[in-house]
């Protein structure tokens, strides 16, 4: 092997005063050239050498701790490659990093990964984590909601007493004996003009509006709605949700290596149809626990697609219609889903639908 | 010896300015970073530590001036020992919390009393681990002023008003309510007020106790200058927020009248059927977004600008080296708004090429007036002992941001 000769720069031990040098390298030993003063030899294995990073300037530690420094790579590679030098096995990163095969292998597998940690990991080990705090965690995260709700949005029922003792009993006596977690439920009734709704706080808190009450034709579409609330309490959805926005903050440092990323409004979006994205399965979730529930105190899931369309004012597709309408109709139905915080409702009325015809067989053996 | 050169008597030692230079390429630091994240997912995180030294290494060695490079020498060892004690630490306070709740809280508290030693530590840890010309920087704050600055002098004022507050109870019980609700409003207008003067002297601790070898930084901030930029941002920003505001109604009325409203209420309540056809949503959503994104793209870029071009032009090393920074906040701007919008089309996978443009900004609004020479510099013995040796006691490494970052 020819000797390789790297320009650079050399500096005494711990001092910024820079001589311009120039290193000779053979299989085994090094000279060092400066412009006025006497050459320094000595053994190339004894030379510490820094790992290359893309091509910022290597530098190369002599034995009496003096530096030389260099922007010649690829000679100190070259030359590394013909030495026994300890630090030739230290570059592989860098052999990786200049890899285009590699780099698009990596980019394919970090995608999938990213996308599976996203979508499976950070929702499992949320729903884990969740599952193992104690159950009185989940009301500190609701603490005054219901409060600042009455506030600033909800008004005092309307609903005659007997009415809400009627609805709270049957809650009480028919509901929550179908779960057995050690939530402290409580049943409100609030007035928001002409929005038939229902929510649950992770406390335990359900809330049902005047309009929602008025809305259902029976007792047990009630119940539907009633069960898929305290789905999301029973899967502590309030709380998982805090802990996968935490998972996603964190991971988001750790893949940029930048706190101040979070400030980025470019964030906003991805951030916000990532959230929608969790909440659609949170909806999934609940109902698919009352589905469950449903059919276990025979009650027809059938009534969750009869409340929720009229909530929504959805029709299924109707097979007397023409084919262009109905797909029309879907089409409008499911645009834009990825936007939404809930599910496409047709979907949903169809899942309720699913349950009810094997409820129904069940009835009918 | 080069730091016994002293100029003949009478003579003063040349000036010349140099422009900061960055030499990093987007499709290399891609290859980097991709790489790292690669492989600290594979790691669960572990090789995090790692990465963080990799691509430090990456942006201080092509970061120049006046031909050689900034060094970063932190071991990834020290890093991840640093971050298995923060996760730890987590750990426990989640645990703690989890069987009694009270513990916990006070286990919050007497980790915000041992965050100013956190920031101390840090400090130290990435000044010892940087370096230009083969010469260590180096951070000489006290511990002691750590406390000062980022204990009592923020602390002081609820403090204070917590002590008024309860001297105030024992003499007039039955006031005591109104009161403290008043003396809480007031402490905390209080500190909105002297929140520029605290950044001011923030960044002066930062600034006055690095060192490079021997020598020594010392900033001249001027607390009127703090005051001006925060007022402008702020002035600035309600500006915005009102003409934005005023356009968001113009264009509600306009749509309003167009009948093309039913489609915006199914943004609110996504289940109620929608007039308006999906695409035409869309494009609502990005009309209402892009405009957000850029006001307050600008409002951020006039702030750091300005801050920048402060610190860095009243800062200088001896009276050997002065910085200077002339950063344009429409250029920044730009940069900022292009950025974010490459970024989210390219579902992030345009990041480092972004971040490699912000470096490549930064270090070209960035020079250094040099008198004489950088050649008598050196390495102090106790920083070169410690760069050699162990770490410098156990090393703490956490991002302290002083508001310079872009």
């Amino acid at each position: 092997m020819n000797p390789s000769n790297l320009s650079g720069y050399w500096f005494p031990p711990g001092s910024a005063a820079r001589t311009p040098a120039r290193l000779e390298l053979d299989r085994r030993h090094f000279t060092l050239h400066r412009d006025g003063m006497a050459a320094l030899e000595g053994d190339g294995c004894q030379l510490i050498v820094s790992d290359r990073i893309g091509n910022i300037a290597r530098t190369l530690i002599l034995p009496d701790h003096s530096v030389f420094e260099t922007r010649d790579n690829d000679t100190v590679d070259t030359w590394l490659q013909h030495t026994s030098h300890r630090d030739r096995t230290s570059q592989h990163r860098h052999q990786l990093e200049s890899r285009w095969r590699w780099i698009l292998a990596a980019l394919l597998v970090t995608v999938v990964l990213g996308f599976v940690t996203v979508s499976q990991g950070m929702p499992w080990a949320s729903e884990r984590i969740a599952r193992a705090l104690p159950p009185a965690l989940n009301e500190t995260i609701a603490a005054r909601t219901l409060e600042t709700m009455d506030e600033l949005m909800l008004q005092p029922t309307r609903l005659t007493q007997a009415k809400q003792d009627e609805l709270t009993r049957r809650f009480e006596q028919k509901l929550l004996p179908l779960q057995h977690e050690p939530f402290r439920y409580r049943l409100h009734f609030r007035h928001y003009p002409q929005v038939p709704n229902a929510f649950a706080l992770p406390s335990g808190d359900i809330v049902v509006t005047d309009a929602l009450v008025k809305l259902v034709r029976n007792p047990e579409e009630l119940d539907a709605v009633l069960l898929h609330e305290i789905g999301h309490v029973v899967n502590r959805h309030g709380l998982r949700q805090v802990l996968q926005t935490s998972f996603m903050t964190v991971a988001l440092i750790m893949v940029t290596g930048d706190v101040t990323i979070l400030q980025d409004w470019g964030l906003a979006l991805p951030v916000f149809l990532l959230q929608s994205h969790y909440s659609r399965r949170f909806e999934t979730e609940a109902d698919q626990f009352a589905f469950e529930r449903m059919l276990e105190a025979g009650i027809d899931p059938g009534h969750f697609a009869g409340i929720i369309g009229r909530m929504t004012r959805t029709e299924l597709a109707d097979p007397a219609r023409n084919d262009v309408q109905n797909t029309r109709r879907q089409q409008r139905e499911r645009s834009l889903e990825y936007l939404r915080s809930h599910p496409a409702t047709d979907r949903r009325m169809k899942k309720a639908l699913e349950y009810s015809r094997r409820f129904r067989a069940g009835q009918a053996e | 010896m080069p730091q016994g050169d002293n100029p003949p008597a009478g003579t003063r030692p040349a000036t010349t300015r140099h422009g900061f230079e960055f030499t990093g390429s987007g499709s290399e630091y891609f290859r980097i970073w991709i790489t790292n994240i690669l492989l600290t997912l594979l790691t669960l995180g572990i090789y995090s530590a790692w990465a963080k030294v990799r691509t430090r290494r990456y942006f201080y060695g092509n970061t120049l001036l006046d031909g050689s490079s900034f060094e970063y020498h932190a071991r990834p060892l020290a890093i991840l020992k640093g971050r298995v004690i923060a996760v730890a630490l987590l750990l426990l306070y989640v645990g703690l919390s989890r069987f009694f709740p009270l513990a916990g809280l006070a286990a919050l508290l007497i980790m915000l009393l041992f965050l100013p030693w956190v920031i101390w530590k840090s400090l130290r840890f990435t000044a010892h681990a940087s370096s230009y010309r083969n010469v260590r920087f180096s951070f000489d704050g006290t511990l002691g002023q750590a406390y000062k600055y980022f204990f009592w002098i923020p602390g002081s004022i609820l403090l204070g008003t917590g002590l008024l507050a309860s001297g105030l109870w024992l003499m007039h019980p039955a006031l005591a309510p109104p009161l403290a609700a008043g003396l809480l409003l007031g402490a905390l207008l209080l500190t909105y007020l002297l929140y520029p003067w605290f950044q001011r002297l923030f960044t002066g601790f930062y600034l006055d106790y690095h060192r490079y070898g021997q020598g020594h930084f010392q900033s001249q901030l001027e607390t009127g200058e703090y005051y001006v930029i925060y007022l402008l941002t702020l002035i600035f920003g309600m500006l915005i927020t009102a003409g934005a505001g005023l356009l968001l109604v113009l264009v509600i009325q306009l749509l309003g009248q167009a009948g093309l409203l039913e489609g915006l209420r199914t943004l609110e309540q996504p289940d109620l059927e929608r007039e308006l056809p999906p695409l035409l949503t869309l494009l609502g959503v990005i009309l209402l977004y892009l405009p957000v994104l850029a006001l307050s793209s600008w409002l951020r870029s006039y702030f750091k600008a300005s801050l920048r071009n402060h610190v860095y032009s009243s800062t200088r090393l001896d009276n050997v080296l002065r910085l200077h920074s002339d950063m344009e906040a429409g250029r920044l701007f730009l940069i900022y708004l292009s950025n974010t919008v490459l970024v989210l089309l390219s579902l992030g996978l345009a990041y480092p090429w972004a971040r490699i443009r912000l470096a490549h900004y930064s270090a070209r609004s960035t020079s250094a007036i040099i008198q004489g020479t950088l050649d008598g510099y050196v390495t102090r013995q106790q920083v070169q002992v410690s760069a050699l040796g162990e770490e410098l006691g156990d090393a703490f490494d956490v991002d302290v941001d002083m508001g310079l970052s872009l």
